[in-house]
């Protein structure tokens, strides 16, 4: 597990892991979905820990399992670089400023709520943020929608959310599925033809 | 009444699939159960909480944990919904380094990743619905597109920092509705 980065030994890779992750955790407006370009350019771009193919891995079991999708990948991100303590280091950086944030605006909810500046700044950043959830997805494509069957599972699990009211993670459970049946014939073909070559 | 607060919220965070807003309704039943809020309260909360940076739940929790007792129960809280994720995450990985390069996972995986793909697509059209970027021709909803639309293209064409993204869209926030 701790094979990427032999320059640091694991307590120096847990600070550096805490180290993005803090300075992360308080961008990430929006929640979920709209810290993936942040997370995608300081761990894939700049530090070059994860490649982007597993970064997309990451994210799909980070969305196909319960809590919030930003602190499961920083989970997910940590484990993979420096096991059951980067794990830890990487979760308490990415929730510890966002608590003292959301604690100090709590006790200044009163005051907060009303500041003029502040409502217009919001009602700028929401489409800001539907632009970086919207980014996300498209990050994704290049690597994701390879092939025909990619595009099949993209397009029925977007017909699924927006017609029916079925929830997220049986939809994640679908694609799940295909994946798998999909292997199972590719593979199933690749055995046909080996025995029809054999049998001439 | 603190242990109440870590237990609620510790329950709320194994059941939270999808994560976000999907888990709003699920708190504040148990919010309004044991009296720690009025529904009004509750929807102010919630505002603030999708305002504030960090995942909706969490926010909401420290708030939550903040009104029914101070700053102890807002870290009770906040743990409390953290530590099911730290759990479940442990385990998760620990199996999915182990099967890594099995092949059937990574099937399984081909398959998901379009899926959490159409989710994220599914997410951003469905939070400009709800913030009512598509209702009606307000000056809000003209404004809107144009932020979005510069900010996407500045982030595929010049990849623009996300941080850059927000700041940015904020001040032009204040310089179009002040």
């Amino acid at each position: 597990m701790q094979s990427s980065s032999s320059l640091f030994t694991t307590s120096q890779l847990c600070f550096q892991l805490f180290l993005s992750f803090i300075k992360i955790s308080p961008t990430t407006f929006g929640g979920g979905y709209a810290i993936l370009p942040v997370i995608h350019r300081e761990i894939t771009d700049r530090r070059g820990w994860i490649t982007p193919n597993e970064m997309h891995e990451i994210t799909a079991i980070a969305g196909a399992t319960p809590g919030g999708v930003a602190i499961n990948i920083a989970a997910l991100v940590g484990y993979r670089m420096a096991g059951i303590r980067g794990l830890l280091a990487s979760v308490t950086a990415i929730s510890l400023p966002t608590v003292m944030i959301m604690l100090v605006l709590s006790i200044l909810a009163a005051i907060y709520q009303h500041s003029p500046f502040l409502e217009a700044a919001m009602l700028g950043i929401q489409p800001a943020i539907i632009a970086l959830i919207a980014y996300a997805a498209i990050r994704m494509h290049k690597d994701v929608l390879r092939s025909r069957a990619a595009w099949i599972t993209f397009g029925g699990s977007c017909i699924l959310l927006l017609w029916t009211a079925l929830n997220p993670v049986i939809v994640i459970a679908c694609g799940m599925v295909a994946g798998c049946l999909v292997h199972y014939f590719q593979w199933k073909h690749a055995v046909n033809r080996t025995v029809r070559k054999n049998g001439k | 009444m603190i242990w109440d607060l870590f237990w609620t919220f510790f329950k709320l965070g194994f059941v939270s699939f999808g994560g976000g807003y999907a888990m709003i309704p699920l708190i504040e039943h148990e919010v309004l159960q044991h009296n720690w809020m009025t529904a009004t309260e509750f929807t102010d909360a919630v505002t603030l909480a999708g305002m504030a940076p960090g995942s909706v739940a969490m926010n909401s929790a420290v708030y939550v944990g903040y009104a029914a007792s101070g700053w102890i129960g807002s870290t009770a809280a906040s743990i409390g919904i953290v530590l099911p994720s730290i759990i479940l995450m442990f385990l998760v990985a620990t199996l999915f380094y182990r099967m890594y390069h099995n092949h059937w996972v990574q099937a399984a995986l081909d398959g998901m990743k379009p899926a959490v793909m159409a989710l994220i697509a599914y997410a951003a059209f469905n939070m400009a619905v709800h913030s009512g970027l598509l209702n009606g021709y307000a000056r809000y909803t003209w404004f809107s597109i144009v932020i979005f639309a510069v900010m996407l293209f500045a982030l595929i064409r010049w990849k623009l920092h996300p941080i850059a993204v927000i700041l940015i869209s904020g001040i032009a926030g204040i310089i179009l509705y002040v």
